[in-house]
């Protein structure tokens, strides 16, 4: 059987912006188009009776993720009976969590997050400037302001030292990662999660001139000369994580490491489907083949079967150049949605290899030169 | 509609002395904090853990 660490939950398949790079809508993928709005009651149901079930058949614990399109447009009322259900069956060592674009961050939400244990990570880019480049309403118009109000409201929550669980990020790889780090600094946050953007061999990511260029490695070598020297730093995970693999350790997300993550994807519908960053690629590649759905399949089942062992099995680098590499255990050999090529599918390095060498090899010499 | 008006540095902290700057790493709490989290495993299932959903998106 398969053990997962994430069950991301589509809650709302709409959302209220519309960012530029985002792979569920801008990427080629319509899958939404034929979704409830929103996840149902009897959806909420069978989740939780799968959980509860999950809970005692998988040893390791799992956090159970709230996403969508945007997780809040659920409103109050429904985000307090999904929470209800899943806390009655989920005990709080288990995380809850939602990553939202803020903006609909209230009182009122707040309180609800804080009663069922349910930490809170907002999407922002950075800087006005930067965060309002592609984090645009459905006008085109910037959403800064409104994303800052709703921080704003979570950090003045009694609660925040719990809620507001950090900022994920889209490098921006023109932006100065000096002021990127020092704007997150002052906000606040406890943590930063910087992704790269999505792309691949058939399309390279934005910034990226060629798949040797180290745009993005290059930006987060300088990020990590400033993270480095910071007598009171924030965390930033992919430095971390990248830095402790160095160390001889793990890492604690996906993306590099060679730690298999395994994910569950449970759309509004109830449909399983594969990890869904992989939308990205062509349509409907995060589709499982049979018919999944949680109110009419075990997880014991699906978890059970070949075909998603198998997706999970894609996290796994395959391609030659991977396998050679000697630097595969701190990179891992990247997302698989990164590794795309139509000929060869995810049988390639990832399209960062270039920039996670140029990091991984500027830590190093880092560690190196202390003597480490 | 992606370009902006800052610049993209190679080293965002090459006014810093190099000295100075491998001084300041040597003394890193974010580095301190990494090298015992890996000395005691602590990292593997803390708060840290809650603060991203491992998966990248």
């Amino acid at each position: 059987m398969v053990e997962v660490d994430t069950i991301l939950l589509k809650v709302a398949s709409q959302c209220n912006i519309n960012c530029r790079y985002c792979y569920v809508y801008n990427m080629g993928d319509d899958g939404w188009v034929d979704m409830p709005n929103f996840i149902s009651q009897d959806t909420i149901k069978a989740i939780s009776k799968e959980l509860n079930v999950l809970k005692t058949t998988q040893v390791r614990p799992f956090a159970i993720v709230l996403h969508g399109g945007e997780p809040l447009l659920v409103g109050a009322r429904r985000l307090e009976n999904l929470l209800s259900s899943l806390r009655i069956v989920i005990p709080e060592s288990y995380c809850i969590s939602i990553q939202t674009n803020g903006m609909l961050i209230s009182n009122q939400i707040l309180d609800i997050c804080s009663r069922f244990k349910t930490s809170i990570s907002v999407s922002l880019d950075g800087t006005e400037a930067i965060h309002n480049t592609n984090r645009v309403g459905h006008h085109g118009e910037g959403t800064f302001q409104r994303v800052m109000a709703g921080i704003e409201k979570l950090k003045a929550h009694p609660d925040t030292k719990f809620l507001f669980a950090g900022l994920l990020a889209v490098i921006e790889p023109h932006s100065n990662p000096k002021n990127i780090y020092n704007f997150f600094k002052s906000i606040g946050t406890p943590s930063v999660d910087f992704l790269y953007r999505d792309g691949n061999h058939d399309e390279l990511p934005y910034g990226k001139s060629s798949f040797n260029s180290v745009e993005y490695g290059s930006w987060l070598a300088s990020l990590l000369d400033v993270y480095l020297a910071d007598p009171t730093p924030i965390k930033i995970r992919i430095l971390d994580d990248i830095i402790r693999l160095t160390l001889g350790g793990v890492g604690v997300k996906e993306g590099v490491g060679i730690t298999d993550f395994g994910i569950a994807v449970i759309d509004t519908d109830g449909t399983i489907t594969k990890n869904d960053t992989l939308k990205s690629t062509y349509k409907g590649a995060d589709r499982f083949i049979e018919n999944w759905n949680i109110n009419t399949h075990s997880l014991n089942e699906i978890f059970t079967s070949k075909q998603f062992a198998d997706a999970q099995k894609l996290q796994r680098a395959t391609s030659l150049v991977c396998q050679n590499c000697p630097e595969l255990g701190i990179c891992g050999g990247g997302m698989p949605l990164h590794r795309w090529k139509t000929e060869t599918e995810y049988r390639n390095p990832s399209v960062y290899c270039s920039d996670q060498l140029h990091i991984i090899n500027k830590v190093k010499k880092l560690l190196l030169g202390l003597g480490i | 509609m992606h370009q902006t008006n800052q610049a993209a540095p190679e080293n965002a902290n090459m006014n810093i002395p190099a000295d100075l700057l491998m001084s300041n790493i040597a003394n890193s709490p974010a580095l301190k904090r990494l090298i015992e989290e890996v000395k005691n495993g602590s990292h593997v299932g803390g708060n840290y853990d809650r603060a991203h959903n491992r998966h990248n998106r």
